[in-house]
């Protein structure tokens, strides 16, 4: 082997580093998504630790005698017009509003990740009917026409969840879709195939871990939407129905009140306009540091 | 003389619709890329399969792997007839070929570190524990020239030549007796090029590789291959041993393939001939009937020894 | 051309149909009509009369059908709701409202937008560019009828300026025609200024400049035409965004428009109104998603050959 150039070094020193550290650090650099994702955190400490923040249970009716009081030192945001403490309420609705929106992300991409990997690893006929299905989504407002399920189905929690997934999944099948379309003929698939691979272990190995990228930027971004769907949905009385706290609730029942206890409609209005802000801010930043190509997208 | 690879008239036409009919009917056109293409690959020798882009060449190897299925033809690797196998009874005989690809980058999933890539034929075939697997993996990073120290890196981390070496490992991480090279220099620095030329020449006289090398670039096959097919519209229009082309190419395309060669010397400058496609066809060497002697492509005439031509045949006259 | 316009317009007619078809039947298949036990307690033999009268009793298909029938003749039936005038009637006097505040908003929208992307992306890391960016990431993420609430509470609680609600006179229509104005707003700003800045990063653009073209025809007479394309994609999801916004528009504002009348015959199962004006909606996105890729192949010379 004389005339093969001599062995190759490289420095000890240097660190061999994944695809993870690259996108934690484009993370970093990205002071607004950080910003978000500290204030999410924040919010989803306190979701989870509503119970214990303050002394009252969401639906007591505590201080019926002070009921519409404005808010104050004792309750920050206030009593609403059943003598519940406000502050109280809200940290509740941001449990329904999250957790609704986990799930109906989960499910997304429970239905999006199979559909698109199949129709982008096959294409053909398998490709074209799943895009015929997503052509009637799309042509279907998905605000409108989750109403009418709403409505026929009259609303509740596990509803909701299932019709903000039935119109999430579309986003992460096409994200997924269009990046399995771009590795399939990438050519160490093929050499995967030369070696005998079957297509499960091909799917299995190759794809998924390279489709890692969408599928969770796909998944934050659903998020946002279903707690979008939710507070819309029991903005129209056909969500989450009273007395579990939801915000968009709360806000319909704020514009009964808003032109003397403005603080009925003004907390919630915050409440859901700040956390679905940062979600979205949030998965913005991690879609473009886990995939800078899938940008704008 | 003892044949490895045999690919008999093997053929590729993909089907365009084209809608010249009206707005509903359209009617399917044959676009024929491989027409007809026979090509044997003698044990522990290189062939090198030359021609422009778009010629077909790569699509024959990719046939020869069974990467893509001929529309018709066969191919014998070994003795056996493999055109026809299902996946399952073809992993075995997979393992006796294997191929690397042009574009170095993509060839690599980024995801993986270089062992993992090096020893994902042995997880596919189900050989060794962990462990050996990692060693193996090692070893043939340390032959194909990068020290166990690339082990945990990442694709991306290296450069086009680097990462090249890697698919060579791979591809000889089973010990296949033939290799299907496709075009794997074109896409480096020249200096790497003949780096990686090299180390494929020392890797076949080893482990008594024949080769199929694909590429476009003659002046890159010279110094490598023992003999040469020239295709050009999906179709072998010349195959000789390597001097013979280069001393006595007979059909205009080979011709000018060999004109397009840059030469060192400046005073030896000329300007190139480009033939078109017209040119070709009225060029094309007239030979007598009886040297059209081979039964799979009655379009070949036998020239000399070992150095066939795509000829139309003169009518009457002996030789 | 003329094939794949008619080509589209096939594929577009089937969707429609399916997507009607599957309202139908969702409509109907869930139980809990608008004259069920629970809703309205009437006698069995009561019961089936006004079932029968609406055809309530006959087969799904037959339903269906027959509907599709009177559609034809522009007979969507009468409303529950207001059984003195037909859906035709009613609905002809609540476009109004939603046609006149929805198209001041996209109108108002729109053209403020594009000059807002424009002038960001040619002014990059300028305050503009930030506002651009801010309004386009609120508008887009904020639910119409939170900054509806917002624009309530300042414009018309604390500041009284504005009236908060209602139809009356132009006063009332300003607070909703800027909510509206939200939408098309962000999205143009938004989508202008991504489109502006992935060209003015091409090559071709590089090479114009170094042959000494004068920046203004560089980007009015290149770059604008190369970030339509962009632009003309981005109409249809403003278009849904500004239809959706509107039932949540004139709920805020308390307009008496479509957006209203669907929410109440949603509450009150009202079939003809509900059906009719999903049947509209829809048919209005189809014929914006035909007229979106219609636009998108004129402009994009590479889609017209192809076909899809």
């Amino acid at each position: 082997m004389a005339d093969v150039a001599p062995v190759l070094t490289i420095e000890a020193s240097h660190k061999s580093r994944g695809a993870a550290y690259y996108a934690w650090h484009r993370f970093l650099a990205n002071k607004g998504a950080v910003f978000a994702g500290v204030l999410l955190l924040l919010i989803l400490l306190v979701a989870v630790f509503a119970p214990f923040l303050t002394g009252v249970g969401p639906n007591e009716q505590k201080y019926l005698t002070s009921a519409l009081a404005f808010p104050s030192a004792e309750h920050w945001f206030g009593i609403d017009d059943l003598g519940r403490d406000y502050f109280t309420r809200i940290i509740h609705g941001a449990r329904v509003s999250i957790s609704i929106g986990l799930a109906a992300a989960s499910f997304s991409v429970l239905i999006g990740l199979p559909l698109g990997a199949i129709a982008g690893y096959f294409g053909g006929t398998i490709d074209w009917f799943i895009m015929r299905i997503i052509e009637i989504f799309s042509v279907v407002p998905p605000l409108l026409a989750a109403l009418l399920l709403a409505a026929l189905t009259k609303g509740g929690y596990f509803n909701i969840v299932l019709i903000a997934a039935l119109f999430g999944w579309v986003q992460v099948c096409l994200m997924v879709r269009a990046q399995v379309m771009a590795f399939r003929n990438k050519e160490f698939i093929r050499a995967a195939q030369a070696l005998g691979g079957s297509t499960w272990y091909i799917i299995l190995r190759h794809i998924i871990p390279n489709s890692i990228s969408p599928i969770i930027v796909g998944f934050v971004l659903a998020i946002p939407l279903a707690m979008m769907l939710e507070a819309g949905l029991s903005f129209l009385g056909v969500g989450i129905p009273p007395p579990t706290p939801s915000w968009g609730q709360m806000i319909n029942l704020g514009i009964n009140f808003m032109f003397f206890y403005w603080h009925l409609a003004l907390f919630p209005t915050l409440a859901l306009a700040i956390t679905v802000l940062v979600v979205t801010m949030f998965g913005d930043g991690l879609r473009d540091a886990l995939d800078p190509t899938l940008k704008g997208r | 003389m003892n044949v490895a690879l045999e690919l008999r008239g093997l053929s590729k036409s993909f089907y365009k619709k084209q809608s010249s009919a009206g707005f509903f009917r359209s009617e399917l056109v044959e676009h024929r890329a491989v027409d007809n293409v026979s090509i044997c690959v003698p044990e522990r020798k290189i062939v090198g399969l030359v021609g422009e882009s778009g010629s077909g060449k790569s699509t024959v190897g990719l046939m020869a792997m069974r990467l893509l299925e001929p529309t018709s033809g066969d191919i014998v690797l070994n003795g056996t007839d493999i055109s026809k196998l299902s996946p399952k009874e073809l992993k075995p005989h997979r393992a006796q070929m294997q191929i690397i690809f042009q574009d170095s980058y993509s060839s690599l999933n980024p995801m993986m570190t270089l062992w993992e890539i090096v020893a994902e034929p042995f997880v596919i075939h189900k050989m060794h524990d962990a462990n050996t697997r990692r060693n193996k993996a090692k070893e043939l990073l340390d032959i194909v020239g990068l020290g166990a120290a690339f082990a945990n890196r990442y694709p991306h981390e290296l450069s086009g030549g680097q990462r090249q070496r890697v698919s060579i490992a791979r591809a000889l991480a089973l010990k296949p007796k033939v290799l299907i090279a496709d075009e794997p220099t074109s896409a480096l620095d020249v200096s790497v090029k003949a780096q990686v030329i090299n180390l494929l020449h020392d890797l076949q006289e080893e482990m008594g590789l024949s080769i199929l090398f694909i590429s476009h670039e003659l002046s890159v096959v010279r110094s490598l291959v023992d003999e040469i097919v020239v295709m050009h519209r999906g179709r072998v229009v010349e195959q000789a041993q390597t001097e013979q082309i280069f001393q006595n190419a007979q059909h205009p395309y080979t011709k000018s393939l060999l004109d397009s060669i840059p030469v060192l010397n400046p005073h030896n400058r000329r300007r190139r001939t480009f033939v078109s496609a017209n040119e070709l066809t009225a060029n094309k060497p007239r030979l007598p009937k009886a040297q059209f002697v081979l039964a799979n492509n009655p379009n070949l005439a036998q020239v000399e020894d070992h150095h066939f031509v795509d000829a139309s045949p003169l009518e009457g006259a002996t030789s | 051309m003329i094939g794949y316009v008619v080509r589209r317009l096939l594929s577009i007619s089937v969707t429609f149909i399916v997507v009607s078809i599957l309202v139908f039947i969702m409509m109907h298949a869930i139980p809990g009509g608008p004259f069920d036990a629970t809703e309205m307690p009437v006698s069995e033999a009561v019961r089936a009369k006004i079932m029968a009268q609406y055809g309530l009793d006959q087969p799904l298909y037959v339903q269906y059908l027959k509907y599709m029938w009177g559609v034809l003749h522009f007979d969507f039936g009468v409303p529950f709701q207001s059984p003195g005038e037909t859906v035709i009637e009613l609905l002809s006097r609540a476009w109004v409202p939603s046609l006149v505040l929805g198209g001041a908003g996209v109108l108002i929208g729109a053209p403020l937008g594009i000059a807002l992307g424009l002038y960001a992306a040619l002014n990059r890391n300028s305050w503009i560019d930030y506002l651009a960016s801010a309004v386009a990431t609120l508008g887009l993420t904020v639910p119409v009828f939170v900054t509806s609430m917002l624009l309530i509470l300042v414009f018309a609680v604390w500041l009284g300026w504005l009236p908060a609600s209602g139809w009356g006179s132009p006063r009332n229509w300003i607070l909703p025609i800027v909510a509206y104005a939200a939408i098309p707003l962000a999205t143009y700003a938004r989508y202008t200024r991504s489109a502006m800045l992935d060209t003015l990063n091409k090559p071709f653009v590089t090479v114009l400049r170094a042959k000494g073209l004068s920046e203004r025809d560089v980007i009015f007479k290149h770059v604008l035409r190369n970030s339509a394309i962009p632009m003309v994609t981005v109409f249809l999801p403003m278009f849904i965004g500004t239809a959706t916004g509107s039932i949540f528009v004139e709920a805020m504002f308390r307009v008496p428009g479509l957006g209203a009348y669907f929410v109440s015959s949603i509450e009150s199962r009202d079939y003809p109104l509900e059906m009719a004006l999903v049947f509209i909606i829809t048919l209005m996105f189809c014929i914006a998603y035909f007229l979106a890729d219609i636009a998108y192949a004129m402009l994009n010379p590479r889609i017209r050959l192809g076909g899809r």
